[in-house]
């Protein structure tokens, strides 16, 4: 399946948002109905992270450590990622958090506005990248190590780390300057 | 005994220094946008602070760092390597410490006298 069927549809059902997963390629089961539990817009604001990881542990209380240290990590890079790369000056500059649990999958979306092509065709070929390996360790080091040889150069390190440590399926969208980075995972 | 304490943000950094022996400990959060910008001064000067001792850099206490603190960590102890002292590296024995406890063994096979050990985290 091409990338850019891997979509989300955002649907109104009574008065609450359902958002239906329909992908391929990462072994994710289809069509499960996802229940959101955050469906927040945040201004491009640093200190804001925090209020959001604060949010994502609280929401998933009740579910396992491993989990929610996971999706918290996650939730974290994605928003410090939408904040550091996304537009701030744009009309549309807020950040747009969803977390969503369904009963097999949860689901972290991060949606901002972008204008910058280069620094978003970075971004898919990083998540091309990352969903291609088969081994998402070897890959997450040998980031850490190119990083240390070009300080300076963080190089979306967060994306590995979200793949390899929290054990999520990236994928990402760009439409109309608006970029999608989802992560999603089994909830084991 | 000499200490050194430096705080940003939550982040909280301690070396106490006895004779040959030197124990520098991270705890707390790091999470900034740029924690480079507080970290390598901070790194300069405890290596300086550090040399000639035999270290533990102790990450057991650290309760959340993202993932723009990785490279200043891994400095901090590639500084210490290039010094030719011995470094133990402490990581705590949890789910998202184990990653930086594996990068951190990797890394160190490169390195001459670095060790890198997980341990149970203090209460």
């Amino acid at each position: 399946m091409a990338r850019s069927e891997q979509v989300v549809w955002v649907e109104g059902l009574s008065g609450s948002l359902v958002f239906r997963l329909r992908c391929g390629g990462n072994g994710m089961p289809s069509e499960e109905p996802l229940q959101p539990l955050i469906d927040v817009t945040i201004q491009p604001v640093w200190q804001l992270v925090r209020s959001i990881r604060q949010s994502v542990d609280d929401a998933l209380e009740g579910h396992s450590s491993a989990l929610r240290v996971a999706a918290v990590m996650t939730a974290s890079e994605l928003v410090e990622n939408a904040i550091k790369y996304g537009d701030a000056a744009a009309s549309q500059a807020a950040v747009r958090f969803v977390l969503g649990v369904g009963s097999r999958l949860l689901r972290i979306q991060v949606v901002n506005a972008s204008t910058n092509r280069a620094s978003v065709d970075e971004l898919l070929a990083r998540v091309d990248e990352i969903e291609r390996s088969a081994d998402k360790e070897a890959l997450y080091l040998q980031r850490v190590t190119q990083g240390l040889s070009r300080p300076g150069d963080s190089g979306n390190l967060g994306l590995y780390r979200i793949a390899f440590e929290g054990g999520f399926a990236l994928d990402c969208s760009y439409e109309e300057g608006t970029v999608t980075v989802s992560a999603t995972r089994e909830i084991r | 005994m000499t200490d050194m304490k430096f705080e940003h943000e939550g982040l909280v950094i301690q070396a106490s220094r006895t004779g040959a022996r030197c124990l520098i400990t991270w705890r707390g959060v790091s999470d900034g946008r740029s924690p480079a910008m507080f970290l390598n001064p901070v790194i300069r000067e405890l290596v300086e602070h550090a040399k000639g001792s035999a270290v533990t850099v102790d990450f057991t206490r650290l309760d959340y760092l993202n993932s723009a603190t990785v490279a200043p960590m891994l400095s901090l102890v590639r500084a210490l390597d290039a010094n030719q002292q011995p470094v133990l590296v402490l990581f705590a024995d949890i789910d998202w410490q184990r990653t930086h406890l594996k990068c951190m063994t990797a890394i160190a096979r490169t390195l001459q006298h670095v060790k890198v050990e997980g341990r149970a985290r203090p209460e």
